[in-house]
């Protein structure tokens, strides 16, 4: 039998081995062009690549073609994996890029006012530090979360901010907090859904709401 | 967007990004193309979140396959 780590050779492997070989040990033999390593692989990954795509493009036949475009740029690109990176790291990164190339091409293009604001943005962004610039981005794509995590009672907005933007554990938010380890799991996690669903009203308000309206027919409305 | 947000975001609303707000799917879809590491990330969510039962992979795994011979013997 083939152990996880051992070579499998282009024509000397059997089906049970190759099914119990590790990703990188397959992936080596496709190097060496074993089209049948590959198709393990692609065998044993389809479903997480497939899931991977769907959560970016939100379309299961666009989501199996990106699947399918990882997989062939993956044999493609074979001779450019290191074997000392991980297999399914390399191969979830070019899931991902693929599915934002996706995403990207389909996104409507953006309407003139925001084109406008853009580009007062960009003339901004000359006279400012990298730093200045990030931060200026930073508000911008944040509104709606921000909106949000002011909206949570004070002790959630406080769990989550030491959690998520501080980088605390939670024995260390306990102590900030003066409270226990098992009360701020219970914020953290009551946090996180009060925050979901104040997000998803965002979502619908801006698909039911004014999504798509043009600005004079906004105030027409108002 | 960063990592930071993204990380929270993806705690809060799950790694579904096409369900997610326009503005910050869109913020999210600008990081995950610079950002290795809010790549990884996502890939972790992903393989973590509670799913279906995938379907079968067989057509995908015919599908690549003519792909890859298409291109040997051309």
């Amino acid at each position: 039998m083939l152990m996880p780590n051992a070579a499998v050779g282009s024509d000397t492997g059997s089906l049970k081995d190759l099914r119990e070989a590790a990703d990188e040990v397959l992936f080596e033999a496709c190097r060496r062009n074993d089209e049948r390593a590959f198709r393990t692989l692609v065998e044993r990954h389809a479903a997480l690549v497939t899931r991977l795509a769907n959560n970016v493009v939100h379309d299961e036949q666009e989501a199996e073609d990106v699947a399918q475009d990882t997989f062939v740029s993956a044999w493609r690109n074979r001779h450019a994996w290191r074997p000392e990176a991980k297999f399914t790291t390399w191969l979830y990164r070019i899931a991902v890029n693929k599915a934002i190339d996706r995403y990207r091409r389909r996104k409507p293009a953006p309407e003139a006012p925001e084109v406008i604001t853009r580009m007062a943005d960009a003339t901004v962004s000359v006279d400012e530090t990298p730093n200045q610039h990030r931060s200026l981005e930073h508000r911008q794509v944040s509104k709606g979360l921000a909106a949000a995590l002011d909206a949570l009672p004070a002790s959630q907005r406080m769990a989550l901010n030491l959690f998520y933007f501080d980088e605390l554990d939670v024995a260390k938010i306990a102590t900030a907090m003066l409270t226990s380890e098992q009360s701020v799991r219970a914020l953290l996690k009551r946090g996180r859904q009060t925050l979901k669903s104040r997000l998803q009203r965002q979502k619908n308000f801006s698909v039911d709401g004014y999504s798509g309206i043009s600005l004079d027919a906004r105030r027409t409305r108002a | 967007m960063d990592i930071l947000e993204f990380r929270l975001m993806l705690d809060a609303l799950g790694p579904e990004i096409a369900a997610w707000p326009q503005d910050a799917a869109n913020a999210a879809v600008e990081l995950l193309a610079s950002s290795e590491a809010a790549q990884d990330l996502f890939a972790a969510s992903v393989a973590s979140a509670p799913s279906v039962p995938d379907g079968d992979a067989t057509r995908l795994v015919d599908r690549v396959g003519e792909m890859i011979s298409r291109g040997r013997k051309a």
